[in-house]
C-alpha cells in the first residue's frame, strides 16, 4: 500500500480518492474487525468531546483502522437517530477537515470540488456560499458582485469545512440501510454512544422549563392559536424532558381545530417514533428570537443559548 | 346577489382567457379559495388544460400555487410530498413599505403602491441583478393582484436552497447583522472602499458621495436622515474621511469601531429593501397564480414585463365598461383606471363593470339585479 496514498486517505476519508483506497484494501464494511468498531466508537466519542489527536504511526495496521473507522463510525452515528449525536459527529468531522487543510493549503479547491463547491482563485458562487459558509460569516457582509464571491484565505478552509459539516448531518440524519451486523446490535450501540452526550436529562421538572416555555404552555392552555412553529417548540421541548406524549397531547387540547389523533401523530414524529426516526430538538435560542418566541427572559437566560441548556442547568442549581 | 355575479364574471373572464401553466405545474401544490383566500389545498394539476378546465368548472375566488416542487404534490400531510426544490420568492407588500398614509391599514392608495414599486425595483435593480448576478429571464415580477409584488426566481442554482440558504439571502437584502469595520495591525480599523463589492461598496460609496457633497453635518443630516455621534467627527476631518474610503482605513478618522458599527447600520438601514421574510423563508408557502383573479379585487394578477411603466389600477383591469348599477354600503372614493370614482351611502350610482366588480369584492356596494 502507498504510504502517501493512505495518509491522504486518513486525513480525507470522505474523497472519492479515500474510497477507492478502501475498495483496494478489501475491507468488508459488513464485517468490520473488532478493533475497527472500537476504534469507530472512539472516533465518535472523540468527536462529540471535540478531542482528537491526529494518529502518528508506521504501523500499516494501524493506519488502516484509522482509516476504516471512518465509515463504520458513519454508520454507528447514523443507527442512533439522535439528532444532537449527528449534529456533534459532524462537526467533530469537520473540525478534523479544518485542521488538516491548515496543513495543505494547496489542496483547497481539490477538497472543496469534492464536496461539490467550486473555488477557482478564491472565488466562489453565492449559491455554494449560502449553502457552505458557518453562521460566523453571514452573506450581509460577504463581498457579493455578479453572483461571486471573492474569499478570504483564511477562511477558506472553515467554509470547506462546513460544508462537510452540513453534509455529514444531512446524509446521517437520513434512514439508511444498515448492513445486519449493525442493525443487530443497533441498541446496544445506540446505549453505548448516547452515553457519550453528556447529560441525561434526567427526571422531568416543571419547575426547571425556561420562560419561552412556560409562556407557550399558558397560550396552549389559554386555547390560542398553536402554528407550526410554536407547535414544534413545545412539543420538541417537552419530547425531550421526557414528558409522556399522553400528557402532551393533552396541552394540546385547548387549542382551536384541536386533533388528537394528528397531535399525537405530530408528537410521536418529534420524538422520533414516526416517520425519518430522528429525535427533534427544539431550536436554540437565537432562532427562537428569530422567531419571536423567546419570550419573557429572565436572568438565567443571559448564560445559555439553548432552552434545553436552560432547563439542565436550573434544574441542577435546584437540586 | 353579489357572489352570484361575481362567479358569473370569474367564470366569464376563465372561459374566455387561458391561464398560462408555471414551469414544471405537475409537480406543484395547488390551493383554491371559494370564500377566503385559501380554504382547500394540496391539489394537483397535471397540466395546463386541467388547470383551466378546473379554472372554469369551479370557478375559485383566489387560486395560488407553490414555489416548491413536489415528488407528491396531493400528499399529505406535507412531509410526504417529498419537496425536491423551490423557487426563491421575494414578496413586497404595501404593508412593509413606511409610508404614512392616512387611509385605514387594510387599504391601499396609489401612494402606497408607489412606494411598493420602487421597492421593488431597487431590489431587482440595486440588489438581485448586480449583487447576486440574476438575469432578466431568471426573475419574474408578479403584480399579487391587490397591493404588492411578487419576484419569483427560476434560476436552477436556487432550488436546492434550503431554508437556511433562503435565510442569509433576505438577511442580505435587509443588511441584517451587518459590521463591515474590523481590528488589524498596528490597532487601525479596516473597512469596505468605494470600489468594494457587496454591502462594503454600498456603504462606503453612498458615504463618501454624501460627505463629499455635503458642507457640514446638517447638510448630511438632511440628505440621510441620520446624525450619529460618528458625523460630527467625520466632518471635523472631511478629507481624512474621504481618503478613509478610497483606501479601507477607516481609522483616518478618530470615530471608534463601535461608532462606526452605528454608523454603518444606520446607513445600511436607509439602504436596505424591506420585504416579508416569512415568504421567503417559507418553502410550503402558496402564491398568487400568474393570470388569475383576486377575490377581493377582481383584478389580475399579473406578470409584469416593465415594472416602471405599470400601474396597479389600471393594467390589471380585464373587465370591460358595461354599466352596472350598484348601491353603495358605505361612503367612499377610489382610483381605478386613471378616474376616481365617489360612493355615497345609500345612493345608487352606475359604474363601469370593472369598477363595480372591484367595489364589491371590497365589501363596498351591493349589485341590482
Ligand atoms: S433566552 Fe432562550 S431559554 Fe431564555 S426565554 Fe429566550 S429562548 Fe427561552
Ligand atoms: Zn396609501
Amino acid at each position: 500500500m502507498d504510504r502517501e496514498e493512505l495518509e491522504y486517505a486518513i486525513s480525507y476519508p470522505f474523497t472519492s480518492k479515500a474510497k477507492k483506497v478502501v475498495e483496494q484494501t478489501g475491507f468488508n464494511l459488513d464485517d468490520p474487525p473488532l478493533e475497527v468498531l472500537d476504534r469507530a466508537k472512539q472516533r465518535i466519542e472523540e468527536n462529540i468531546r471535540g478531542s482528537f489527536e491526529p494518529v502518528k504511526s508506521s504501523s500499516e495496521k494501524i493506519l488502516l483502522t484509522e482509516l476504516f473507522s471512518y465509515p463504520v463510525a458513519k454508520i454507528l452515528a447514523s443507527l442512533t437517530t439522535d439528532y444532537s449525536l449527528i449534529q456533534r459527529f459532524s462537526r467533530g468531522e469537520a473540525a478534523r477537515l479544518s485542521r488538516h487543510l491548515l496543513n495543505d493549503p494547496h489542496r483547497l479547491s481539490e477538497i472543496a470540488k469534492e464536496l461539490g463547491i467550486n473555488i477557482s482563485e478564491n472565488q466562489i458562487s453565492f449559491a455554494d456560499y449560502v449553502k457552505a459558509a458557518p453562521e460566523k460569516y453571514p452573506l450581509v457582509n460577504a463581498p457579493l458582485k455578479q453572483g461571486v464571491i471573492q474569499i478570504d484565505d483564511r477562511i477558506l478552509p472553515e467554509i470547506i469545512a462546513n460544508t462537510l459539516r452540513s453534509k455529514l448531518s444531512q446524509e446521517l440524519s437520513k434512514k439508511i440501510n444498515v448492513p445486519q451486523v449493525y442493525s443487530k446490535q443497533a441498541s446496544a450501540f445506540k446505549k453505548e454512544l448516547l452515553s457519550f452526550t453528556t447529560e441525561d436529562l434526567g427526571p422531568l421538572k416543571i419547575e426547571a422549563f425556561p420562560p419561552c416555555i412556560n409562556t407557550l404552555i399558558n397560550q396552549a392552555k389559554l386555547g390560542s392559536p398553536m402554528p407550526h412553529q410554536p407547535r414544534f417548540v413545545l412539543s420538541s421541548f417537552l419530547v425531550n424532558t421526557g414528558m409522556p406524549t399522553e400528557n402532551i397531547v393533552r396541552l394540546f387540547a385547548n387549542t382551536p381545530n384541536f386533533n388528537e389523533n394528528k397531535t399525537r401523530y405530530y408528537v410521536e414524529y418529534s420524538a422520533g417514533k414516526r416517520g425519518s426516526g430522528i429525535k427533534y430538538t427544539p431550536p436554540s435560542c437565537k432562532k427562537m428570537d428569530f422567531y419571536s418566541l423567546c419570550r419573557n427572559k429572565d436572568a438565567l437566560c443571559n448564560s445559555i443559548h439553548h432552552p434545553l441548556s436552560y432547563y439542565s442547568r436550573k434544574k441542577r442549581d435546584k437540586k | 346577489m353579489n357572489r352570484g355575479f361575481i362567479l358569473r364574471k370569474f367564470r366569464e373572464y376563465y372561459s374566455k382567457n387561458e391561464v398560462k401553466a408555471p414551469p414544471q405545474i405537475e409537480q406543484r401544490e395547488f390551493g383554491i379559495g371559494l370564500e377566503k383566500k385559501i380554504d382547500s389545498r394540496h391539489m394537483q394539476f397535471q397540466n395546463a388544460d386541467k388547470l383551466n378546465f378546473y379554472l372554469r368548472s369551479a370557478v375559485p375566488l383566489y387560486i395560488s400555487y407553490s414555489a416548491a416542487f413536489y415528488e407528491f404534490p396531493e400528499a399529505r400531510p406535507m412531509p410526504n410530498k417529498n419537496r425536491t426544490g423551490a423557487d426563491l420568492i421575494f414578496d413586497l407588500d404595501a404593508d412593509e413599505c413606511d409610508v404614512s398614509c392616512t387611509h385605514p391599514h387594510d387599504e391601499v392608495c396609489s401612494d402606497c403602491m408607489r412606494q411598493v414599486k420602487l421597492e421593488t425595483e431597487r431590489l431587482v435593480n440595486g440588489f438581485l441583478k448586480p449583487d447576486f448576478g440574476f438575469k432578466n429571464d431568471d426573475l419574474t415580477i408578479v403584480f399579487s393582484g391587490n397591493r404588492g409584488f411578487h419576484i419569483h426566481v427560476r434560476s436552477d442554482i436556487v432550488h436546492d436552497f434550503d431554508q437556511n440558504a433562503r435565510k442569509e439571502i433576505v438577511e442580505y437584502i435587509g443588511a441584517e447583522k451587518i459590521k463591515l469595520v474590523h481590528p488589524g495591525e498596528n490597532r487601525q480599523l479596516y473597512g469596505p472602499t468605494i470600489q468594494s463589492a457587496g454591502w462594503g461598496g454600498k456603504i462606503a460609496l453612498t458615504l463618501y458621495e454624501t460627505i463629499r457633497s455635503s458642507e457640514n453635518t446638517k447638510e448630511f443630516k438632511k440628505k440621510t436622515g441620520l446624525l450619529t455621534p460618528a458625523i460630527n467627527n467625520i466632518f471635523r476631518n472631511k478629507t481624512a474621511a474621504l481618503e478613509a474610503m478610497r483606501t479601507g482605513i477607516w481609522s483616518k478618522v478618530p470615530v471608534s469601531a463601535n461608532a462606526w458599527d452605528d454608523l454603518v447600520k444606520d446607513l445600511a438601514g436607509k439602504l436596505r429593501v424591506n420585504l416579508d421574510k416569512n415568504v421567503t423563508m417559507d418553502m410550503a408557502r402558496l402564491l398568487r397564480l400568474p393570470g388569475s383573479l383576486h377575490g377581493g379585487t377582481g383584478l389580475v394578477a399579473c406578470e409584469i414585463t416593465d415594472l416602471h411603466k405599470f400601474d396597479a389600477f389600471s393594467d390589471p383591469i380585464v373587465f370591460g365598461d358595461t354599466p352596472c348599477k350598484v348601491t353603495p354600503k358605505q361612503n367612499k372614493t377610489f382610483l381605478l383606471n386613471k378616474k376616481e370614482y365617489s360612493l355615497e351611502k345609500e345612493k345608487s350610482i352606475e359604474l363601469p363593470e370593472y369598477a363595480a366588480i372591484y367595489a364589491i369584492c371590497k365589501n363596498w356596494v351591493n349589485i341590482h339585479d
